[in-house]
């Protein structure tokens, strides 16, 4: 019996979702037009907005996204090493008085130390095992790093702004945009372009694709799986400092801040297909500008917003259960 | 101290029922639900809503709460389970934090962050539980039941299959189970009895917010199933046991009120590393090796 209703559930997924929406196009297009119209003014700011959060997410959910491919778990404490990099960037540039530039390099190799510390002793040993351990540690690791930042931190808000982090109109002022705005997109559309020629012509890159595509074999030719798996701890760990530090000048510094942008994260992989890049990249602009636009126009109410990267993503699994730059994934049912 | 004691024991049986019915889904059909807490928050805001708005009483409550958690699951069930491993357990997060922001935004329904008062003790044919021992006998005599229920499910031929997915498959496709089916009903189930949990909790504490539904919440039971190990029936009532002990250490050395919380958080996590390190089957392994020998003899 489940197995009719499943594949129904299937059929109305594929059939129902494009065909009412074209037809609610159909009829309530002008209206939308409209409305959209209406907004047109903030419509920039909020695509800007998008942009931003889009970036951040993307650096997250990079991270994310290859340790998944290479180690074959969900790494939960990720979120923690954004974090980590806010607090200790905020400790170095606030409490010790350094510069920007010195701040954020102490802080960065704070976070891929720490890291690489992780995968030493967290997660190489049980790498061979079940991969529902590692992701059941990772877990705990994320409560244990949580719990120690709200001990030292305390559960106050701490704030990073300063005249740095003021904000500035452009384009006539259509669009308010900060330096440490400017500063993220430009980074992370940069990272994402080196770790993508990276992965495609290095030496280490070509041997982490080879790992991801099939790790006996790839061991059997001689590389080194351990050596891979530090790189792309550390290469997720590094870009995750830095979505930490952008994200300190973008909003308050809170112990769950990392949970937070984890959970986006989680959707933007998921809904871009599992383990790869551009998925990942695809499915973070596309629920930071959704997830903006949502909000802005006054579609879904700002109480909701934590949940709008999961409404799309449970929308994307009717239609398309292998994400949307995805192939269909080798489930055992089909 | 008897009344602390008591309570303390209260919340202990409701949290053997919460950890056993996850247990099911989570320990013996091996399906990576993170989202399980949802059923148990469903459960208790239904039994919340019906008696503060409509009266209704304890024992209708305990049947309109299994099925609309039951229904919940199917659909919950239908969506997410044509996920598998890893998928599964970020949709059913992401179900979680839905559920979560639902029951903090619709004020009409569950008022919100500010919460549910008001909640009546349970009224059995006309007898008021309302003393601490009361409630607690009526809750040991339910909750006993629906362990007698579960055992029996965990072993009887379908819990086998169960045991058989969680292990291997498409070994268990390929001797003709139907796999699908056995998961959604295992999910059904499992829902079923935390939405009982649920309901115990409401009548319980008389007062219900959005903190139900918590991630701390979500590792704690993770924490209790894999801490008694996965699929093992009487290591998961040691653990809750075992974990309920932890729990309140802290408060006996006396730490100052802000950081218990963040120190308790510690001790599970180190403990949640520590088991997943050394003793992947869980610490209470040994005890289901003997039952297992026993029911041999």
């Amino acid at each position: 019996m489940w197995d009719s209703i499943y594949k129904l559930t299937l059929v109305i997924g594929r059939l129902i979702f494009p065909i009412t929406t074209f037809i609610l196009i159909m009829i309530f297009g002008l209206e939308i037009f409209s409305f959209l119209e209406t907004k047109a003014t903030i419509i920039p700011q909020l695509l800007w907005n998008g942009l931003v959060s889009g970036a951040l997410i993307a650096l997250v959910s990079l991270g994310l996204t290859l340790i998944y491919s290479i180690a074959g778990f969900i790494q939960f404490a990720h979120g923690e090493l954004v974090a980590l990099g806010a607090y200790s960037f905020m400790v170095f540039h606030k409490w010790l008085n350094w510069e920007i530039l010195p701040a954020s390099g102490g802080a960065l190799f704070f976070v891929i130390l720490v890291g690489l510390l992780l995968e030493k002793f967290f997660f190489r040993p049980v790498s061979q095992k079940d991969s529902m351990i590692p992701l059941v540690i990772s877990i705990g690791l994320s409560m244990g790093i949580q719990s120690i930042i709200l001990i030292i931190f305390g559960a106050n808000i701490l704030t990073m702004s300063n005249n740095f982090s003021k904000s500035h109109s452009f384009f006539n002022n259509t669009i308010l945009a900060t330096y440490p705005q400017i500063l993220t997109v430009a980074l992370s559309i940069f990272l994402m372009i080196s770790l993508i020629l990276f992965l495609k012509h290095s030496k280490i890159g070509k041997s982490i694709r080879a790992v991801s595509s099939n790790r006996a074999v790839a061991e059997t030719f001689g590389i080194n799986v351990n050596k891979s798996l530090q790189w792309i701890f550390g290469i997720g760990a590094l870009m995750a400092g830095i979505a930490g530090i952008c994200l300190g000048f973008e909003q308050n510094l809170e112990p769950l801040m990392g949970v937070h942008i984890l959970i986006k994260a989680f959707a933007a992989i998921i809904l871009g297909s599992i383990g790869s890049i551009r998925g990942a990249i695809f499915g973070a602009f596309l629920i930071g500008v959704s997830e903006n636009l949502l909000v802005g126009l006054g579609i879904i109410p700002s109480g909701f917003s934590v949940a709008i990267p999961f409404i799309i993503l449970i929308l994307m699994l009717l239609i398309k259960p292998e994400g949307l730059l995805g192939k269909r994934f080798e489930s055992l049912r089909q | 101290m008897f009344e602390y004691i008591l309570s303390l024991l209260t919340i202990t049986v409701i949290l053997v029922l919460l950890a056993q019915s996850y247990n099911l889904s989570f320990g013996l059909t091996g399906l990576l639900n993170l989202g399980h807490i949802i059923f148990y928050g469903i459960g208790a805001y239904t039994a919340a809503i019906l008696n503060t708005k409509f009266g209704v009483g304890f024992f209708e409550n305990l049947i309109l709460a299994i099925l609309i958690t039951g229904g919940f699951a199917t659909f919950f069930g239908l969506l997410c389970l044509r996920l598998s491993g890893h998928y599964l357990a970020i949709a059913t997060l992401g179900a979680a934090m839905i559920t979560s922001v639902v029951a903090n935004n619709w004020m009409s329904l569950t008022n919100g962050p500010l919460g549910i008062r008001g909640i009546e003790n349970p009224i059995v044919f006309g007898y008021h539980f309302d003393s601490a021992l009361s409630i607690f006998s009526l809750y040991f005599i339910i909750v006993s039941f629906c362990l007698f229920l579960l055992y029996k499910i965990f072993h009887s031929p379908y819990g086998r299959i169960l045991r058989a997915i969680k292990d291997d498959e498409l070994a268990a496709i390929s001797v003709g189970k139907n796999v699908f089916s056995a998961k959604i009903w295992s999910l059904i189930l499992s829902a079923s009895f935390t939405g009982i949990a649920g309901v115990l909790y409401a009548h319980y504490r008389l007062f219900l917010d959005p903190s139900i539904f918590a991630l701390p919440e979500i590792i704690f039971a993770i924490l209790i199933v894999v801490v008694g190990g996965r699929g093992n029936f009487w290591g998961c009532i040691l653990s809750v046991l075992f974990l309920q002990f932890i729990s309140e250490i802290p408060r006996f050395f006396g730490f100052p009120d802000e950081i218990v919380g963040a120190t308790r958080n510690i001790l599970f996590a180190s403990l949640l590393i520590a088991v997943m390190f050394w003793k992947p089957n869980g610490l209470f392994d040994k005890q289901l090796k003997k039952t297992l020998e026993k029911n041999k003899k």
